[in-house]
């Protein structure tokens, strides 16, 4: 048991670069105004700073942490006192951060998370500690698990070696970017941030100008809008690159170790019989290419938003070709026994039922091209999108019960097919749902919760057999 | 073949709960829909597409009034739950029929509620919380309710299992 503790000074400038970055528009809007020097702004950026080292000193000198044989404690606050207990085994996932600076000093960011809590933010954030602590945090945490009498595999022996068992190629890394659907996402990012932070005046020449490329013809916007969208690739594919680079998975006893990352190494402890579940996820540029993504679900508050507000997602495998995927990912996970899952499509025959409330657009339709004839083209064009999708999701989805204890279902994700991978025990609630009239055709739906994130993820198969209804069931109550 | 039934039924004056709660939300509603009607006819624009629109809306809440009516007894005698040591099941829907099972050792903590209604005919609703899902049963006895509370309380404590 150690003595309560305050984290590394460097916490401090940490505390400081984040109080200064807060007030960064200040910054600009002096500098935009041209009062940077003037007695106004010096004024007031003096002031600026002294409250920002104020309240860091304050929050460096109220913070403390303990950590002993079977929980962590971290104490907060000078008026109102906070503690926080986390017993290990209740820890989900061990975040660990190092900027590229805060190496010398054999000093990184931890942050902790259990599945409890509300907040997007960790239950315990260390800002800055040393690195010794992570190991002592480590080695309290698997003391614990190997007490509570979990079985030991060979693999817990003899993996000693610190060779990663999967690594991301750079050419792996671009080839990822390129393929991710999300640009469009950072092309909005990119127009949020233009908006918000260029003055005004600008956007109103920008605004002019385009209407002036408006003028010189279609061609020229044409052009811009390409460039724009190059750029926002570009962006896209630094912003994964710095993210992504040197992404290894390292498996040791019953701990999974994700690290990636550039100039901020960011490295995530997952204890095995944490994972709710597993996702394979391929979108159909992706498999054109022969290549998935995994993604583990995890439960607890993950600081799940990005920069532009899209849920970050945690990859295992963010990018694998698709006859190393089940290889890889049994190498990984030797208890999860992964084969490729021999889905039985549940629902090929059954493509009336996804779209017979669908076509009700078409009366709709010709209802509206008496009023306007756009709007019967738009509902036109989305019941066809619906129907795209609905179409897709009667042909793909399906399910295997893999053994006794996992469960593996297909479904489509939008264009995305997605298998998620459960075991049975995180599986939270069963539900399966009929109609007065689809009861007599022995069809009806079925539901499995998950908990992933702070949300529900709910795996879903629709209109399908009451046969394949019962197999899930009794696969669920563990009469299989 | 019959559609299955669970063997536990609530007592029958969660009826009179659901006739007043519908009463209720139709009136709710119709309130609205007239205080639209005359801030429509204030700004004098109460004619061609508001006029159909407002007629559609009233119509609506009308036949959806009468058939949330017509159906509470069918509601009623599909509206069941059962526990069981391993999990406890709860079923709800005439024309949509829906059968949901939570594992007694999922459950994280259950909640009672009881709205107005619901007390007068001394009944309450709990509410079963997993890590992922939350789940109502509605319309049980006050001593029921507190009995299987205790109940699922006293299951959950023999089967331990963590998130």
């Amino acid at each position: 048991m150690s003595e309560r503790k305050r984290f590394h000074p460097l916490a401090l400038m940490i505390y400081l670069f984040n109080g200064m970055k807060s007030w960064i528009f200040v910054f600009f809007l002096l500098i935009v105004n041209g009062e940077l020097m003037s007695a106004f702004g010096i004024i007031a950026l003096s002031a600026i700073v002294l409250l920002v080292l104020i309240q860091a000193l304050w929050k460096y000198f109220s913070q403390s942490y303990q950590i002993s044989s079977e929980k962590i404690v971290l104490y907060r606050g000078v008026f109102q006192k906070k503690e926080t207990d986390i017993p290990y085994e209740r820890i989900q996932t061990i975040k660990q951060r190092q900027w590229f600076f805060f190496k010398p000093f054999d000093t990184i960011q931890l942050l902790i998370e259990t599945a409890g809590g509300d907040s997007t933010k960790a239950e315990a954030s260390m800002p800055a500690v040393n690195i010794g602590v992570l190991d002592m945090i480590e080695n309290y945490r698997q003391g614990e698990q190997q007490a509570s009498g979990s079985q030991t595999t060979d693999l817990d022996m003899e993996k000693a070696s610190d060779s990663a068992d999967y690594r991301v190629t750079n050419s792996q890394i671009v080839l990822f970017s390129v393929t991710d659907l999300s640009i469009i996402a950072t092309l909005i990012a990119i127009i949020v941030f233009v908006s918000e932070f260029i003055p005004e005046n600008w956007i109103t020449a920008a605004t002019s100008m385009a209407e002036s490329i408006w003028r010189a013809g279609w061609l020229a916007s044409l052009f811009v809008l390409l460039v724009t969208l190059i750029i926002a690739m570009g962006l896209s594919l630094i912003k994964t690159f710095i993210q992504y680079y040197d992404f290894q998975v390292t498996r040791t006893n019953k701990t999974l170790t994700i690290e990636s990352g550039l100039f901020e190494r960011k490295t995530q402890k997952i204890p095995l019989e944490k994972i709710q579940g597993l996702k394979i996820r391929q979108q159909p540029i992706r498999k054109i290419l022969g290549i998935s993504t995994v993604e583990l679900l995890l439960a607890g508050g993950q600081e799940s938003e990005g920069e532009s507000g899209v849920v970050k997602k945690l990859y295992i495998l963010p990018i694998i070709s698709d006859n190393q995927l089940y290889s890889v990912l049994a190498q990984l996970l030797p208890e999860w026994n992964f084969k490729r899952p021999e889905i039985s499509y549940v629902s090929h025959k059954k493509l009336w039922y996804f779209w017979r409330w669908k076509l009700l657009f078409i009366p709709l339709a010709v209802g509206l091209a008496f009023l306007n004839h756009w709007f019967a083209v738009a509902a036109l064009v989305m019941m066809l999108v619906l129907l795209l999708l609905s179409g897709l999701n009667c042909q793909n989805q399906g399910y295997q019960i893999q053994s006794a204890h996992r469960v593996c279902i297909q479904s489509m994700e939008w264009f995305t097919k997605v298998q998620t991978f459960a075991e049975r025990q995180k599986i939270q609630a069963f539900s399966e749902e009929t109609s007065k009239w689809l009861f007599p055709k022995q069809i009806g739906h079925t539901s499995m919760y998950l908990k992933a994130g702070l949300a529900i993820e709910v795996m879903e198969l629709r209109f399908i057999d009451f046969t394949d209804v019962k197999q899930l069931k009794d696969f669920y109550q563990n009469n299989y | 073949m019959n559609y299955p039934l669970l063997p536990k039924q609530m007592p029958d004056r969660i009826k009179s709960v659901w006739k007043k709660s519908n009463i209720v939300t139709t009136g709710i509603f119709l309130i609205i829909g007239v205080l639209a009607t005359a801030l429509l006819n204030w700004f004098e624009v109460l004619e061609g597409v508001w006029l159909w629109t407002i007629g559609i809306y009233f119509s609506v809440i009308l036949v959806w009034f009468i058939i949330a009516m017509i159906l509470i007894p069918y509601r009623y005698q599909y509206h069941r739950y059962e526990i069981t040591p391993e999990d406890l099941s709860f079923q709800e829907g005439y024309i949509f029929r829906t059968i949901t099972h939570v594992p007694i050792n999922r459950i994280q903590h259950i909640e009672t509620e009881q709205g107005p209604f619901l007390r007068k005919e001394k009944l309450m609703e709990m509410v079963i919380h997993t890590a992922a899902s939350s789940h109502h049963i509605s319309g049980l006895d006050i001593e029921e309710a507190v009995n299987l509370r205790q109940q699922i309380i006293e299951l959950v404590k023999v089967a331990k299992e963590d998130v």
